[in-house]
Parts: C-alpha cells; structure tokens; sequence
C-alpha cells in the first residue's frame, strides 16, 4: 500500500499517512487523488496565494513502472490565475522519483517565512533554508541543490523568479525545461516561500500481478514502436509536424486569433528545423523521446536550447506574427529558466500587440517598446519584464483577463480566455470540437483536458466509425460543424481523466490512439491487483465521478453554466481568410448536447447526477452552500 | 494543366523538397496526379495511397485549394489548370 507524505511548511512539520484504500478504489491516482483531496481540504473562502491553499503532487499507479510514457506527474492546486480548479502535469523524472522514494502523493500546506527548500531523500525528509537559492533562475537552483548534495541524479523542481514575484501564469519547472505549465501553481509556491523540492528515491515499484504486467507493457512498447503518427514526433518534435499540419488545413491562431493563417510558419515547419536538429531528448520510459534541443543561429548569436513545443511556438510565433524561430526558441528558454507558462505569457504579449495595434495603448505605455507585430525583440523584452514584474510587465503578470480589467479602454474584447486561462493556441472556427473542449474544461482555455482529434483535418473518418459508428459520420469527423461533436468531447474527457489518473503521457492515447480505455483498464488491474478496474464500465464511473468532482470544485466557487464559455472573437468574428475562411463557433448547440451527455440540465450540476457518480457528500456539501 | 503540390511534415524530407510543380491533362484527377508524382517520388505516393485496392490510405489529409478531398469526390475529384493539392502526414495535437 502506497503512502501521502504531508508537509506543514508554516509549523515545519511532516508526516506520513497510509494511502487510503478507498481513494484507491474510488479514484484511482493522480488527478483522481488530487481531486478528492482538494475539494476536501480547500475550501471556496482559501485565496489561491494565502497559506490555506494546497499543492498536491501526485503520481499514478503506472508512474515509474514500465508502462511506456509513464514518466509523468500531476498537481493541483486552486488557482491564482483563474481563482477556481488548477490541474497541471509534467514529464521528466520527478515523479517516479517521488514514487521510488516511497510516496504516491505529496502534500504541501502552510507558508514558509523565509525562503526554503523540500528535501525529499527516502524516508528522511527536510525543510532547508533557501535563501541562497531565492533570486535564481530555475536552472541554477537545479544545479546549486545537485551540488549541495554531491549527487547529479537528484531531481529537483523548482520555481525562478516569475514563481518568487507571484506572477500568475508561473510555472514549476523540473530538470531545467519540463514544466508544470499552466495554471500559475508557480505562483503557490512562491506565495508559500517555497523555492524547490528535491527528490532521491532508491527504493522502486511492485505490480500486483508481475507477470500479467510487463506482457501487457512490452506489447505496449511494441504497438508504440509500430504506430506510424509517431515517426514525426521522434523525428522532429511535437512542434514542427504539428505546425505543418495546422498550417495546411488552416488552424493555426494568428495575431491573437484575428486568422488562422500564417504562411510564414514554413520557416518552422518539418523542413526546416531539420538545419538546426542537435540531439534528443526524452521523458522516463518513453521511447517516443519527443523532445529535441536545437541550436540556432540569430541576431544575438548562436543559441542552443529546448526546441519548443507546438503551442509555444504558436504562442510566440504566429500568434505574435513573429517569424523569427531565435527569438521564438529564447522566448521559450526564457520563461523556462524564469519559471513562467509559455502560452499565458505568449497570449499576453499577443493581447497587448493587438491593443497596440488598435491605439488601446502607446508606445509610452509600453515602455517606450513598439509593439507592433512581429517585433521579435520588444517580444523577448516582454517576457524578461514579466517575470521581474518590471513597468509594463507588471499589468501582463497579472494574466490576461485581469490585465484587460485593469487597462479598461475596450481592451476586454481583445482578451483571448476562458475561465479567465489565456486561451491555448487551438480556435474552434478551424477545428470545431476544440471551441467545445476549452469552453467546458475545469480549468479554464485547456485542450488537454478533452482534445478531439478525429475533425481535425480529415483523416479518421475509419476510427471515428469503429468508435462512434457509421451513422455519425461524415458530421463528426467535420472541423466545420457541430454536429457529435459533444459525445466525442464527452468521451475523450473521460478517457483522458483516466489518462490522467493512471498517469501517463496524450501522445500514448492521442489518435489514433496507440492505447484506448481497454488497455488502461487491464494495465490498471494488472499493476494494482483491484480486479474491478479490468472492467472499462468500472473506468468510465470512475472517470465521471472525477468529472463531476472537479466540476463541483468550480461551482462551490461559484462559477456556473455561464462560465462555460468562448470570447466573442470566436463566436462572432468569421475568420477572413484561408481554408477555414468564413467559419465561427456554434456553441450553444454543442453545449446543449454535452450537458445531456453530462445529465447536468442546462449545465447545472443535480443531487440526482452526484449521487449517481458516488459523490452523495459532494451534494450534501453544495446543498448546504446553496449551490445545487 | 499545371497542378503545384505542396507538401508538409515528413513529406518533404521523402521528397526532399516542400513544393512540386505537376504538368497532367485537361480534366484529369487526383489519382492521376499522384501516379505521375509516383514516377517521380515513389516513396512518396507509397505512403498515401494503399498498394493492393490503389484507394488512399487512412489518416493523410490532402487539400484541394484548402478543401479536403474526402469531402469531394476523394481520389477522383476533377483538377482545375494552377490547383494548389496540400499534402501532410496524419498528425494530430494541439
């Protein structure tokens, strides 16, 4: 049995507690975990930065085994950037670390007074002092803990100074550039004086059912091998096919979402990072090894960092009109080594070239910076400013919906969110079940959370049939319409809370999918030995009673069908130009449809649908607030 | 007619080039464009179309002046002198 390990930084305590066989059962692991136990223990009065708020870490029961892509973690925590739910995950090796340590969960609660750090090593564990790390940027702490350790296997995630300045799209950075990106949970750490948690793990992972395991894990290691969608992403990234792709069939936001067509994108497309391919690099267990380093030659000289992934290139590239890849690569590298979310801060900049684009500002409020699209260096000045909270960065620290809310001048109807999250860099005008996805998600603009696929592009229309079946088609492989959208919205949620839960990486259950529900079951039961979870009917209640849950968290904080919502850009600006010229979201008729599929009438969470998903104590605690 | 294919993703590298120029009749189809860009890159077209039923394979997207073929007449949709065909490998994310 599995173990949380809690830690008080304000009393400078910890403890270890028994993981609870009912949390097990009932919500599997990592996103599940987080779940219940956030709504359990922050309650809606907890300001997201105040000591009262919570950052749970959690791995899965196939985190650290050898599950392909089983290198990735979670946390949750209430969010200071959107002020409701915040769930962000990230690759690397901290989490199996974590687990191999001895832990399923961490748990961090209570304010530090000074500045410390979170020594994990086996069964010791130690709040340090960190006041020598407090100020540097997340590679540099990373090294200072290695070296204080004598020990360069030792993972550490860490906050820079984004997460000390409270900015809050910060981000949680792990091993240098993988990041808990989104959600500002960065933010929560620093409010909690919390500069870094280092991890040693000697111990490692037993299965249940060892035999029965590692047959499914090595057929799994073979499908992943054999899946032909995955020779780009070893090749080149997640970046570069993707741009080729969206770029193709016009879905590629641009200049914060005005089109969805930037035909300068080619200078970062498959062709031609080939020139700037250095090595590889790849997450715990994953044969995928998506991640790649380049080295680039620009203005300021040659620079060699993490390439970056699909939507931060978008975010600092076509939708900042920046066809600049240096500047796109040291933007991405900055915020890295800062600690900041790289799509938050991306759509930020990009809202306020818009606004100065509009004359909604000057170049004097800019800090004498002209914004105007394109501009690669005030674009990289940007981001510096941001996370030092400097002049103009210190109105885009705020995120984009507050920024927009302290700026005034009709600056709000340039504002790209939802839920308050800057939107990622997909548009439901180019590839429709995405305008539903972001517009539900828990916490706020996400595409993770229930990412479609099959009308994206064209080209799974057999898949969708075998799945949804026949009659559903052509409508629900079309990127132009509406129709079935919500079930396929519907499923993946769930799917991929399950995903999420077990944990492992989108690009093992993306489609077509190399792993589906069926194989997270039997992997589930093999490696816990709880037979019910062989049974995908026990998946699917498990998987809607975290969507529920989360769904809970929200409305306890008041949010509401009304939040389930797009910018008016998307609903209402038909897109000039390009394949997708003319287009805009239909909301309403995908909602509609998603709250039937959901049974919460007209998007309104019932004591009916609660206790149907096991959450009777959910109801009673939202009754008793006057919420249901 | 004259007939530009642009090609995207993993594509290039198999041709080596990211823009071909075709030359085909008056009226001819989308199948016949790629059998003459099969002469030419082999690889290529292998990788689209299914060998045994000559049908294109799954999960590709091939764009017609922005628009997919499958939502035409598939691999026999007629082209038009100067048609731009957009070619990219089935990949999926966001």
């Amino acid at each position: 049995m599995g173990q949380i390990l809690r830690v008080d930084l304000g009393r400078k305590k910890h403890h270890v507690e028994p993981l609870p066989h009912a949390l097990v059962r009932n919500y599997l692991g990592g996103l599940g975990f987080a779940a219940r136990m956030l709504f359990d223990e922050v309650g809606p009065k907890t300001d997201p930065l105040e000591p009262g708020n919570e950052l749970i870490f959690a791995t899965g029961p196939l985190t650290g085994t050898l599950w392909p892509t089983s290198g990735r973690f979670m946390v949750a925590s209430k969010s200071p950037l959107t002020g409701v739910w915040g769930e962000t995950y990230c690759g690397g090796f901290f989490g199996p670390m974590l687990k191999y340590a001895g832990y399923d969960a961490l748990v961090i609660q209570g304010r530090s007074e000074k500045p410390v750090y979170l020594w994990i090593d086996d069964d010791s564990v130690e709040i340090r002092p960190a006041k020598e790390l407090w100020g540097h940027g997340t590679a540099e702490t990373t090294d200072m803990i290695r070296e204080v350790h004598d020990d360069q296997g030792i993972e550490v995630l860490s906050i820079g100074r984004a997460g000390e300045n409270l900015v809050r799209f910060a981000c949680i950075v792990n091993d240098f550039m993988d990041a808990f990106g989104r959600t500002g949970l960065g933010a929560v750490m620093g409010s909690k004086h919390l500069k870094a948690i280092a991890a040693r793990g000697t111990g490692g992972v037993r299965v249940s059912n060892e035999e029965e395991f590692i047959r499914l894990a090595a057929e799994g290691h073979e499908r992943v091998f054999k899946e032909a969608r995955l020779g780009g992403l070893k090749d080149y990234g997640t970046s570069p096919p993707l741009i080729d792709m969206k770029r193709g069939v016009g879905d590629l936001p641009t200049r914060n979402h005005q089109t969805l067509s930037f035909e300068e994108a080619k200078k970062f497309g498959c062709h031609a990072v080939e020139n700037y391919f250095m090595k590889n690099r790849a997450c715990f267990g994953c044969p995928i090894r998506c991640k790649k380093i380049h080295r680039v030659p620009s203005g300021r000289g040659e620079l060699v960092a993490k390439a970056p992934e699909y939507e931060s290139t978008c975010a600092f590239g076509p939708n900042c009109a920046v066809d600049d890849y240096g500047a796109i690569l040291e933007a991405n590298m900055l915020c890295d080594l800062h600690g900041m979310d790289t799509m938050s801060a991306g759509v930020v900049i990009s809202w306020l070239m818009e606004c100065y684009e509009k004359g909604i500002v000057t170049k004097e409020d800019c800090d004498g910076l002209d914004l105007r699209w394109g501009n690669s260096g005030a674009m990289v000045t940007l981001v510096k400013k941001i996370a030092n909270r400097e002049g103009i960065g210190n109105l885009l620290a705020e995120g984009v919906y507050r920024a927009a809310e302290k700026l005034g001048r009709g600056s709000m109807k340039y504002c790209m969110h939802a839920k308050r999250m800057e939107m990622d860099l997909n548009d439901g005008r180019g590839h429709r079940s995405l305008g539903l996805t972001q517009a539900v998600s828990p916490r706020g603009s996400c595409h993770m959370r229930s990412l479609v696929v099959i009308d994206q592009g064209y080209a799974f229309q057999k898949i969708a049939a075998q799945r949804y079946g026949e009659d559903k088609l052509p409508e629900i492989c079309d990127p132009y319409g509406e129709k079935y959208k919500a079930l396929a919205v519907k499923d993946c949620e769930d799917v991929y809370a399950i995903r999420d839960s077990l944990l492992v990486c989108w690009y093992s259950c993306g489609w077509p999918p190399v792993f589906w529900i069926e194989d997270f079951a039997a992997a589930a039961a093999a490696a816990t030995g709880i037979r019910e979870f062989g049974d995908v009917r026990e998946m699917y209640r498990i998987a809607e009673r975290i969507c529920n849950l989360r769904r809970a968290f929200n409305v306890r904080e008041g949010l509401g069908p009304k939040d389930d919502t797009l910018p008016d850009r998307i609903l209402k600006e038909p897109i000039p130009d390009g394949p997708s010229k003319g287009q805009v979201v239909n909301l309403e008729v995908m909602l509609r449809d998603y709250y039937e599929l959901r049974k919460w009438p007209n998007g309104n969470l019932t004591r009916k649908t609660l206790t149907e998903v096991g959450l009777v104590d959910v109801a009673d605690e939202l009754e008793r607030l006057g919420r249901i | 007619m004259e007939i530009i294919v642009k090609l995207y993703g993993d594509f290039c590298k198999k041709a080596g080039t990211n823009s071909i120029k075709v030359t085909i009749g008056e009226n001819e189809t989308v199948d016949t464009l790629l059998m003459k860009l099969g002469r030419r890159h082999p690889q290529l077209v292998e990788t689209i179309l299914d060998p045994t039923t000559g049908e294109l394979r799954e999960q590709f997207n091939i764009l017609l002046n922005g628009r997919a073929i499958q939502r035409l007449r598939g691999i026999h949709t007629k082209l038009k002198h100067r048609d731009e065909i957009a070619i990219s490998p089935p990949e999926t994310g966001g």
